[in-house]
């Protein structure tokens, strides 16, 4: 090998050297990464078979509906205070209820939920009084967590209820959160009232459970639910209660509290109340509300569970009181007048709406003719001849018996006719003021103009049975109403007690009064006075006594109202307080009517409301009279009156202006000066109008008058039913004059308004409906302007009616005016 | 011709320079194993779960990498992706060591992903645990207008008490895992019943290294030497695998959980701990209630 050669080999083995640790080391790099040694530790064995559709059973049979004349008092369920619950959730305890014959009612409020102010649980307004009015005839009540918090007056109204029998059902349950905490507490603040708490927990069960731990089984059944006892019982999200509670329904051992640890036997469902308001036994909580809906009463033996609650609810027994009328009445209901009163058409009016107000509740109000009507001693009355033939045609076989009598009278023929007032303690008497007397008692002068001299020999026999008839004092009970041949005593008629005498004196004269064994005397002519009266047999007299005919109409107004706010409450009496305006015998004319020469100057020329003809002609002081019935207005209402007036005007009219707050109703002689008549509340409040304000309306369209009606709570023509929003308007095609040039078909209104009255869904032929509410208003389809034009009785002139079940001010100003020209042209211009 | 001694010397002397200098190249420019490490946070749902299988895919496949240091920040997501990561944590152990540490929470979805490790580190403060599932209620079935299907439960996919037994199976899917793995942990093996896993509590590290569902309190230095020990290294490199594959991972950030959460249908299964929602903000808990009440806009409890 030479030196060149060997040269080579040196370096390539240097080379080789050179590279060889690099080589090597990488290889070594990959040998041990290999030397890892994976734990084995195999898979987990999670392959499940799926269960099958399970086979269907039986379901169970459908119950029948028991026969009974009248449906029992309704279970009413609060979802006023958007409780997180919907009405389809309610379908298998109504489907229950039905079997007991009692209806599922939900209390609903008209505001929709986006127009409320969610973040103020204390901002929703008090609805007392729409609650009062859901429980009149109501058995039972439930509440399943509301989102808003109920008011302290809401609360006193179910504590009256539960007093008086009814029925409540409390739910809380845990899976209904939203607002947590803020719902639960809510719910506690009307469940405390009853004793009972419920614990912001749920329960749970990891070991044994349906198919998730907050499937809970119940394990002892106690009390009135004893007989649950070895059935499976599954509640499906549930809470806790305590209190002075008596526990129906509890957990077992192996059931744990989210909130409560360390506890078991947790009690889920229980009776409650307290003998401080009368509720004890009459409140059921429970602390899960699944289990009473599908598909969760389906599972094992829950629907014995819905039973349990059902029957809970169907054995409400409420001691209805006069203040529920009508709810205390039978399926068939007599009326009849005693006396000789001269009814005169509001007074009709008014048994018209007290017909309705029946009916509307599946009763029968029947006419009776005193003379049908034998009241006696054991039967106290029984109606004869007509009813007892209709009541033995065949079809007529299963009516229902007749119980219920509604007798109205006045106070001396009460008394002549029947022994109600004395059976009452009451009697009638003449007071006659001292004068120390008459200087305090402001009232004195009011009635010594009042009383004519025409009615004062009726007086003389006032405390004392009248020669017709004759006192039953055994049992104390009502005694003989009047023989076919007695001989009524004279009483006053409304139009002699309505006109001035010229025999006025300052000389003090007898007052007719109540002498009542609980009061000091009651002027006769200023009290209203309703009695109940419980008789043999399962029958009832209801008694509606008056000083006059203008007495009785208020008085049937209270009853159909049921408006008893400022009246003298006992079980089965009431004294209510009557006003008779002098305003209506002597009105003034109020400032911003036109005096004109025609204007009467004279007493006897304002005649009161009742009596006949006023003296002023028909239009004879301007074409349009405006009356803004502005009694209840707040600042923040704007005038609809001044809406009419401003587009009237602008038509070339010259309205008159009325402002009810300081010119009081007009009367008749008011009205009538005017051709046509605009009653305007518009977004007012509104109030029921006083019976001669009535009176004086349909009066004036007696002679001819064009009148309209206008507002969200209008003075005529409202319906019963609870005030509702409107969010649009459909016009139709009835009477086309009425809508020409509107804008749409359909008129969109603004948000945020206020309810409105629903019109009556029920008028006459003659009556043609120009706007309905739309499909997305409250009480959709429901009339919002309704046309009326007829002969008047006499056939000489022709009424003409509009009504407007809405603000007009709700309309955008270009809707609004076309709308006011064309009751214009239809009212006055063809 | 011989060659001279001297001549001789010098090859050698070349020869041994050669071969030290090659052992000192080698030494700084020859392969060492790498320990990758890689951070999961955040929402365990498709897209970060898919982001994470690839990475995880790839460290695999890498002949270099000897071992994973996986750190996790998350309070989970949905049940599928969870799962899903769970698998590639398992595969990619049978093949190299995984070590876990869990860097303030791993919860719910997060430590199902952990479990499939061969050890988990936690720090004494963090969040572990949180087993179990949610989902929002689905809709009873329901004729829907305008659709025509072929059975009751084509539109649901089942009916109420299926999607409850379902979602217990899941649950009971997520223990049994739980139970699988821990049990056979070498270092600390699991201490607590099946029972009290499925409550759902949420445990700290000091606690869920008490009751093994952890192996050890520590951090990353410790997790690298042990993936290290695992894989038989001594020399090695530590290279967070994101760089070093190339691979990048895209957290779901809060925004982004908020728009996923929105498109969660009815029924969909969760592995997620709630907790989160209070991070997040009341934009969020006004969206999560929205699904968690499935059909709230109807007022009702229970679609």
């Amino acid at each position: 090998m030479n030196s060149v050669s060997r040269s080579s080999l040196v370096i390539a083995l240097g080379i080789l050297l050179l590279a060889l640790p690099f080589v090597v080391r990488s290889a070594l790099t990959e040998w041990r990464t290999s030397s890892y040694r994976p734990v084995v530790s195999g898979q987990v064995e999670l392959a499940a078979t799926p269960e099958p559709t399970p086979t269907a059973v039986q379901a169970p049979r459908e119950p029948s509906a028991p026969v009974t004349h009248l449906r029992r008092g309704a279970v009413v369920v609060d979802l006023a205070h958007f409780n997180m619950v919907s009405p389809s959730q309610f379908q298998a305890l109504s489907a229950q209820l039905a079997a007991h014959g009692i209806a599922l009612r939900f209390w609903t409020n008209p505001t929709p939920m986006a127009n409320v102010d969610k973040t103020n649980l204390a901002g929703l307004p008090d609805q007392s009084d729409q609650l009062a009015t859901q429980l009149r005839d109501a058995g039972a009540l439930v509440v399943v967590s509301p989102l808003f918090l109920w008011k302290d007056s809401e609360i006193a109204v179910v504590e009256r209820f539960v007093a008086d029998g009814g029925r409540l059902l409390l739910i809380s349950d845990p899976d209904i959160p939203e607002v947590p905490d803020r719902f639960l507490r809510d719910l506690n603040r009307l469940a405390e009232r009853f004793g009972v708490v419920f614990h912001d927990d749920y329960l749970y069960d990891l070991s044994h459970n349906d198919r998730n731990f907050t499937h809970v089984y119940q394990s002892q059944f106690q009390d009135r639910a004893a007989k649950l006892q070895g059935k499976t019982i599954v509640f499906y999200g549930v809470r806790s209660l305590s209190g002075p509670i008596i526990s129906q329904v509890r957990t077992g051992e192996t059931v744990q509290s989210s909130l409560r640890s360390g506890l078991s036997g947790f009690t889920t469902v229980a009776i409650a109340g307290l003998s401080a308001n009368r509720s004890t036994g009459r409140v059921l909580a429970m602390g899960d509300f699944d289990v009473l809906t599908e598909p969760y009463v389906s599972r094992y033996n829950n629907r014995l569970m819905l039973e349990f609650v059902a029957d809970f609810l169907a054995a409400a027994q409420r001691e209805q009181e006069l203040a529920d009328f009508p709810a205390y009445l039978g399926a068939r209901v007599g009326l009849t007048f005693g006396g000789d009163l001269p009814l005169d058409a509001p007074f009709l009016a008014q048994v018209s709406q007290l017909q309705q107000l029946l009916q509307t509740s599946g009763r029968t109000l029947e006419l009776l003719s005193l003379h049908d009507v034998v009241l006696t001693a054991t039967m106290a009355f029984s109606a004869s001849k007509a009813s007892t033939e209709t009541s033995q045609s065949p079809s007529a076989a299963d009516s229902p018996p007749l119980n219920d009598l509604i007798y109205v009278a006045s106070y001396e023929a009460a008394e002549r006719e029947t022994t109600l007032l004395s059976d009452a303690g009451i009697r009638l008497t003449e007071i006659t003021p001292t004068p120390t007397f008459s200087s305090t008692a402001p009232v004195t002068p009011t009635y010594t103009g009042t009383i004519a001299p025409s009615v004062t020999p009726n007086y003389g026999v006032l405390g004392t049975p009248s020669p017709g008839s004759t006192v039953a004092s055994e049992g104390g009970i009502l005694g003989l109403l009047s023989s076919p041949e007695a001989t009524p005593t004279p009483s006053p008629s409304l139009e002699e007690r309505l006109v001035p005498t010229s025999t006025l004196t300052p000389t003090p004269v007898a007052t007719r009064a109540l002498e009542t064994a609980f009061s000091p005397p009651l002027l006769l002519d200023d009290t209203i006075l309703i009695l109940r009266r419980q008789l043999p047999g399962n029958k009832q007299v209801t008694a509606v006594l008056g000083g006059d005919l203008a007495a009785l109409e208020a008085a049937l107004n209270r009853l159909v109202a049921q408006n008893f706010a400022d009246c003298i409450t006992r079980p089965d009496a009431m004294i209510c307080p009557f006003e008779f305006e002098e305003s209506v015998a002597a009105p003034e004319q109020p400032p911003s009517a036109s005096p004109t020469p025609e204007a009467p100057t004279e007493e006897p020329a304002e005649a009161p409301v009742a009596t006949e003809t006023p003296s002023v002609p028909l239009g004879s002081r301007g074409d349009i009279l405006v009356v803004d019935d502005n009694r209840t207005a707040t600042t923040e209402d704007a005038s609809e009156a001044d809406l009419y007036a401003r587009t009237l005007e602008e038509m070339g009219y010259t309205p008159t202006l009325w402002f009810t707050e300081s010119d009081g109703d007009p009367t008749l002689q008011d009205l009538v000066g005017y051709r046509w008549v605009i009653w305007s509340r518009g977004t007012y409040r509104g109030e029921p109008a006083q019976t001669k304000t009535l009176a004086a309306l349909a009066l004036y369209l007696e002679r001819g008058g064009r009148l309209t009606i206008s507002g969200r709570t209008p003075v005529l023509g409202g319906s019963n039913r609870p005030a509702s929003v409107i969010a649009d308007v459909v016009l139709t095609d009835e009477i086309p004059p009425l809508v020409v040039g509107l804008s749409s078909s359909t008129i969109t209104l603004a948000s945020n308004l206020p309810p409105a009255v629903p019109l009556g869904a029920q008028w006459g032929d003659d009556t043609k409906v120009a706007m309905r509410r739309g499909p997305n208003s409250a009480d959709a389809d429901a009339p919002v302007m309704v046309a009326l034009e007829s002969n008047n009785a006499s056939g000489e002139g022709v009424r003409r009616v509009i009504i407007l079940g809405m603000a007009l001010n709700w309309l955008s100003d270009g809707d609004a005016a076309q709308l006011v020209r064309n009751m214009a042209t239809w009212m006055l211009e063809r | 011709m011989r060659p001279r001694r001297w001549r001789i010397g010098i090859e050698i002397i070349f020869l041994v320079v050669c071969l030290a200098i090659g052992l000192v190249l080698s030494d700084r420019f020859a392969p060492r194993p790498i320990i990758g490490t890689v951070r999961f946070e955040g929402l365990i749902v498709s897209p970060s779960a898919r982001q994470m299988w690839n990475i995880l895919e790839a460290a695999r496949r890498d002949p270099r990498v000897a071992g994973i240091v996986m750190e996790i920040s998350s309070f989970g997501g949905d049940a599928s992706s969870s799962e899903n990561l769970y698998y590639a944590i398992a595969k990619l152990r049978q093949e190299k060591p995984l070590v876990v540490v869990i860097d303030g929470e791993a919860t719910s979805g997060g430590y199902y992903a952990a479990i499939a490790a061969n050890k988990i580190y936690a720090s004494a403060a963090a969040a572990v645990g949180n087993i179990g599932v949610w989902m929002s209620r689905p809709a009873d079935p329901m004729i829907v207008p305008d659709v025509l299907s072929t059975g009751p439960y084509k539109l649901g996919g089942g009916s109420r008490f299926d999607n409850i037994r379902q979602l217990e199976m899941v649950k009971d899917a997520f223990v049994a895992s739980v139970l699988h793995e821990r049990a056979q942990s070498p270092y600390n093996p699991l201490r607590i019943d099946e029972r009290v896993l499925g409550e759902g509590h949420i445990y700290l590290g000091n606690e869920a290294l008490a009751l093994g569902m952890v192996d050890a309190l520590g951090g990353m230095s410790d997790a690298i030497s042990d993936v290290a020990a695992l894989a038989g290294v001594e020399q090695y490199e530590v290279r967070d695998l994101t760089e070093y594959l190339g691979l990048p991972f895209q957290p779901v950030d809060p925004f982004q959980m908020l728009a996923t959460l929105r498109h969660t249908l009815p029924g969909e299964v969760l592995l997620l701990d709630t907790r989160f929602i209070a991070l997040i903000g009341p934009e969020y808990e006004a969206t999560f209630s929205g699904i968690a009440n499935g059909a709230a806009s109807f007022g009702e409890k229970r679609p």
